[in-house]
């Protein structure tokens, strides 16, 4: 991949999915794999960090006579989570602005010309 | 790879790095999990995922900050000094079992076909014991014929001198032959028949103990 997952990224991304509900380590690497490449040997250090810094606990849940683990988020890891979002939104706009300039332009460009085909017509 | 062998090597591999045994259980029960959640029949699908169990051992161990910590297989002084060596003996390997049940197999098949070689077998040593016998019969009948030849020349010496003279030799010839061959004779039999049994007894003594303990394995060895 061109462009490497940074490790505030995976924090943020593995609290997004814990926020929507309670969930364990096989789902959430499930979940990841869909959008980015990253190994489950990756994640295991990251959730490992994250309740570290008490932004994920865990408790333990009975499934099929084992027990499974499941990540709760907590108040700070919330708090944290709004600040990841609103930064990720700002350094999204900002690289958008560079990277995907030319092809609104473009899109205007088209959007243009078919209200030019159009008028003609009307008048 | 299999579940079982990924988590074992995985779990060998955090150990010999010398992390500490809370932070390996976690991990285990995190991949463990995954291998579980993955489903079993996925298994080899997760392990080439999770890729090879020794470079996640260390990545764990390095996370950890354990890195450069691999404690050693064997020391060079062992290796080197045998006295070391001894003292020092390596784990008894599981494929020891193996030689007892081998020999336990062993016992049971003589037991079987005991009906077949023992009888052959007393055969042979009674053959041995008869013929043993015989040339010591042998000999000491020659013995006794020397003798009674002496004592008949001595008699006949006066009726008819030369005759008597003959017999006489023959006798004392005779008695000199048999004592001359019987003595090392029976020192050989006594000693063929000690060291047969010796040997015999030796033999059961080894299968037995050997099939009785894993001790006298190594003892013995």
């Amino acid at each position: 991949m061109s462009f490497p997952i940074s490790a505030g990224l995976l924090d943020s991304m593995v609290l997004a999915i814990v926020e929507r509900e309670d969930t364990y380590g096989y789902e959430i690497t499930q979940t990841m794999r869909k959008a980015v490449d990253v190994s489950e040997s990756t994640l295991y250090p990251v959730l490992k960090r994250l309740q570290k810094s008490q932004m994920l606990e865990t408790y333990d849940k009975e499934f099929m006579g084992r027990n499974r683990r499941y990540y709760h988020v907590t108040a700070k890891g919330r708090a944290q989570l709004s600040d990841y979002k609103s930064e990720w939104l700002e350094h999204k706009q900002k690289v958008d602005s560079i990277l995907l300039k030319e092809t609104e332009k473009r899109v205007s460009e088209e959007n243009n010309k078919e209200k030019e085909e159009v008028l003609p017509q009307e008048a | 790879m299999k579940r079982l062998e990924y988590m074992t090597i995985l779990r060998q591999k955090l150990v010999d790095g010398g992390l500490s045994n809370e932070e390996i259980n976690d991990a285990l029960e995190f991949y463990e999990e995954l291998f579980l959640d993955g489903g079993y029949e996925n298994e080899e699908k997760t392990a080439q995922n999770l890729g090879d169990p020794e470079k996640l051992a260390q990545q764990i161990l390095a996370e950890n900050g354990a890195v450069g910590f691999v404690r050693p297989q064997a020391k060079m002084e062992d290796v080197i000094d045998p006295a070391n060596a001894q003292t020092t003996p390596p784990p008894r390997p599981d494929y020891d079992i193996a030689p007892d049940n081998r020999n336990l197999a062993l016992i049971v098949i003589v037991l079987i076909t005991s009906v077949v070689w023992a009888p052959v077998g007393f055969g042979l040593l009674t053959g041995a014991f008869a013929v043993a016998f015989g040339i010591t019969a042998a000999l000491f009948s020659i013995g006794c014929v020397g003798i009674g030849l002496v004592v008949s020349g001595g008699i006949t010496l006066f009726q008819a001198p030369p005759v008597g003279l003959m017999l006489f030799g023959v006798g004392l010839f005779l008695i000199g032959l048999s004592v001359l061959v019987f003595v090392p004779f029976c020192k050989l039999v006594v000693g063929l028949f000690k060291k047969f049994f010796t040997w015999l007894i030796n033999l059961f003594r080894k299968l037995f103990n050997k099939a009785g303990s894993g001790k006298a394995v190594s003892e013995n060895g």
